[in-house]
């Protein structure tokens, strides 16, 4: 008896591993933590057209917004007494993850923040998010945002989400240290290539990255390394399955990267480094020298005190145009909304991203704005304001890690990692990807 | 004289039994339904019978490597956290000044979240900054520096010495508490008799402490298969999938690969091989009482 009932105990305790790892736990709402304290808004927007019906809306986003909403909050529900929200803020992993769970067991909220490209797309393809093609035709969505990012939020055919903001990525530098050892600017991967040299012989790190479980920090130049051998239409014909990743192109890119870090131009350890850590490794100018970056370097290093003014920015030279990475960012609508809830989202939407509002509050918001004439970018962001025109005059390719699955960006970074182990060469890396693209594709 | 239980017994059971079935056994079960499908969890489930354990075991290279670094963590953990922990129980179970203060300090990192740990030991093992490779420069034993989590050959090992520091204060505690019901008369007529410290560790104090034994060693191999915070906060199973658990890896394919099929699956695995290992160890030791 009392061996059986020692039997019992262990089995109870053992089956609480496997209940742990149930699917479909529903969720519940998602944990508020705010990060600063509430900023009142000293302009409030207009209220347009009330709705008649009464309507609550629950919103899941990022605790880095938990400011930008606060502000205007109270504000639109005042505008709006029929209108009520309810907001929850995660950080980006758990909020991605609670979102996957709300889907597979039917318990999305009414409005999410979300990225574009597949983590968007997800939602799109299974009829989880609001189609709002139709939506943005009769209330002309053209002329209310810029292109690009109606043209980046429109994922599987449908536009999936209402664009919140667009990100570029390139390549921020110290100009001091450019200075000192008279490097310019490169415009050639080789003037690149050169740059590294010097800063390394003078005992400084030239590029700081991070990989491992932040692999889409060194896929940032990886990608670029493709562009630079593929070229714009190949690289776009990769990124959309119409040509394979074991392309010759994507060899040699690989190659190059393992160059890069057989000449030591990353730093030490980068593998295991954290993608936080990165970009502040620029910031005494006697660690690393170049970062590759969005443009919200600036506005981090601003809210860390560091001046700005000694930072610069390139485009990565990968030839031709030098077309840099973008993302966008959108909040998508649960394909559930009725007409009252949705036209209640849109109101939301409009108010929070309202010319007065961002006037009250810029800081609150991730510059550039996707809505036409809302706001310029501030004067104080020097860099911001290069990045976006760089972007607009040599066009941008879909981020990496948002133009593939999951499944597959994490091949990548894993690839990434073994090539500079030296576990894997780049003919067996571009194989692995293609692989995984292969099974992807067939599973779908 | 043994009490025949009644009906209204068995009642007392029912509000705890209901909980039980309802948060542990049915999602158990669930899950191994789930394990039999290819399902990403909103198309519709499309069985496929055991093919989710056969990839794993004989298609899918990271799978075994998740396998082989769980195995690995069991016996280091068998040996180097039982160790450490009963050392100090031993220690701590004698009468000192400040042994209360050193008892606290030593279960103190248990206290601790273990993201913080790992974010704590993350800093400390960067190559270019940390605090290991900064004391080994400062001391002169420059050739010592590593690149530490960087380094796929003892990456999983650097996390394991993390793991250690955090958890030895709770098997620590459990020893102490067994040494502590010893019957001192037992240990007393040991030493009259000539028997060593050594000799009276290994012929006494552990068959005394059988049961307290098994609690430990049966906790341990549990969460030693469980292991997935430190994980996921120093490295994510990087680099190169080469700290990769069965725990990260059933997180990936369920929540970040959507193939709950294959996620549920790893699970089942895990629970199978704690059954293999813990139960017929209980049994062994019940019966050898």
């Amino acid at each position: 008896m009392k061996k059986a009932s020692l039997i019992v105990t262990i089995l109870f305790v053992l089956s609480l591993t496997l209940a742990a790892c149930a699917p479909a736990a529903p969720a519940t709402e998602a944990p508020v933590v705010a990060t600063e304290a509430p900023v009142v808004a000293t302009d409030v927007p207009a209220a347009t057209e009330a709705p008649i019906e009464d309507v609550t809306l629950t919103v899941w986003t990022l605790n880095s917004r938990n400011a930008g909403i606060t502000a205007i909050l109270d504000g639109f529900m005042a505008a709006y007494p029929n209108i009520t929200l309810e907001v929850s803020y995660n950080d980006a992993a758990p909020h991605r993850d609670g979102l996957r769970i709300a889907a597979t067991s039917g318990t999305l909220p009414s409005i999410w923040m979300n990225w574009g490209g597949t983590l968007g797309g997800y939602y799109a393809q299974n009829n989880l998010s609001y189609d709002l093609t139709e939506y943005a035709a009769a209330n002309n969505w053209s002329a209310k945002f810029e292109q690009a990012a109606i043209d980046l939020s429109t994922l599987d055919g449908q536009l999936a989400g209402y664009p919140s903001a667009l990100s570029v990525v390139g390549v921020i530098y110290r100009k001091d240290v450019f200075e000192r050892l008279g490097i310019t600017i490169p415009e050639t991967l080789e003037e690149l290539e050169a740059a590294c040299a010097t800063i390394k012989a003078d005992g400084l790190n030239p590029i700081s990255t991070a990989s491992g479980a932040d692999g889409y920090h060194v896929m940032r130049i990886v990608e670029q390394l493709i562009e630079t051998y593929a070229g714009p239409e190949l690289h776009d014909a990769i990124n959309t399955y119409k040509e394979p990743f074991n392309s010759l192109a994507v060899v040699q890119a690989l190659d190059k990267y393992k160059e890069f870090v057989d000449n030591g131009y990353f730093n030490e350890g980068f593998v295991s480094a954290g993608a936080t850590d990165a970009p502040t490794k620029l910031y005494s100018g006697t660690d690393s020298v170049m970062v590759v970056e969005g443009q919200w370097f600036e506005t981090n290093a601003k809210k860390a005190e560091i001046d700005t003014t000694a930072f610069g920015f390139f485009p990565f030279p990968s030839g031709g145009t030098k077309r840099m990475s973008a993302f966008v960012e959108m909040y998508q609508f649960n394909a559930n909304l009725s007409d009252a809830e949705l036209d209640a989202a849109v109101k939301f939407m409009d108010y929070y991203y309202s010319k007065e509002a961002v006037a009250a509050e810029p800081a609150n918001y991730k510059f550039p704005l996707p809505m036409t004439g809302i706001a310029d970018i501030p004067e104080a962001n020097v860099i911001t304001k290069a990045m976006v025109e760089a972007a607009a005059a040599g066009g941008t390719f879909t981020i990496g890690d948002q133009a593939f699955p999951t499944e597959v960006a994490q091949v990548l970074f894993s690839v990434q990692d073994e090539i500079a182990l030296g576990t894997m060469s780049p003919v067996e890396g571009a194989a692995a990807v293609q692989e995984a693209i292969d099974t992807y594709l067939a599973n779908k | 004289m043994k009490k025949k239980s009644n009906f209204s017994d068995y009642m007392f059971l029912v509000p705890a039994f209901v909980i039980y079935t309802s948060i542990v056994m049915i999602p158990t079960f669930y899950s191994l339904y789930v394990s039999l499908f290819k399902w990403n969890g909103i198309a519709p489930k499309v069985f496929v019978g055991l093919k989710n354990y056969t990839d794993l075991f004989f298609s899918d290279k990271i799978f075994l490597i998740a396998l082989k670094n769980n195995l690995i963590w069991i016996a280091l953990t068998l040996v180097f956290t039982m160790a450490i922990a009963m050392g100090l129980a031993l220690l701590f179970n004698k009468e000192f000044r400040g042994r209360s203060f050193f008892r606290s300090y030593f279960y103190f990192p248990y206290t601790l979240s273990i993201i913080l740990v790992a974010i704590v030991w993350r800093r400390m093992y960067d190559p270019s900054f940390g605090f290991i490779n900064e004391f080994l420069r400062l001391i002169n034993l420059e050739e010592l520096t590593n690149t530490w989590t960087a380094n796929p050959k003892i990456a999983l090992f650097c996390i394991f010495a993390a793991a250690l520091w955090q958890s030895v204060g709770q098997p620590m505690i459990l020893f102490l508490a067994g040494l502590q019901t010893l019957p001192k008369e037992v240990l007393e007529a040991a030493k009259v008799d000539g028997a060593s410290n050594f000799r009276t560790f290994f012929s006494v104090t552990v068959p005394l402490m059988k049961e307290t034994f098994v609690i430990v060693i049966a906790t341990q191999i549990i969460s030693s298969m469980k292991v997935y915070d430190i994980i996921k906060g120093m490295t994510g199973g990087g680099p190169a999938n080469s700290t990769q658990t069965l725990a990260t890896y059933m997180h990936a394919q369920a929540f970040l690969y959507d193939h709950l099929g294959k996620g549920t699956a790893i699970a089942v695995v895990m629970l199978l091989m704690m059954i293999a290992i813990v139960i017929p160890y209980v049994i062994y030791t019940a019966k050898s009482e």
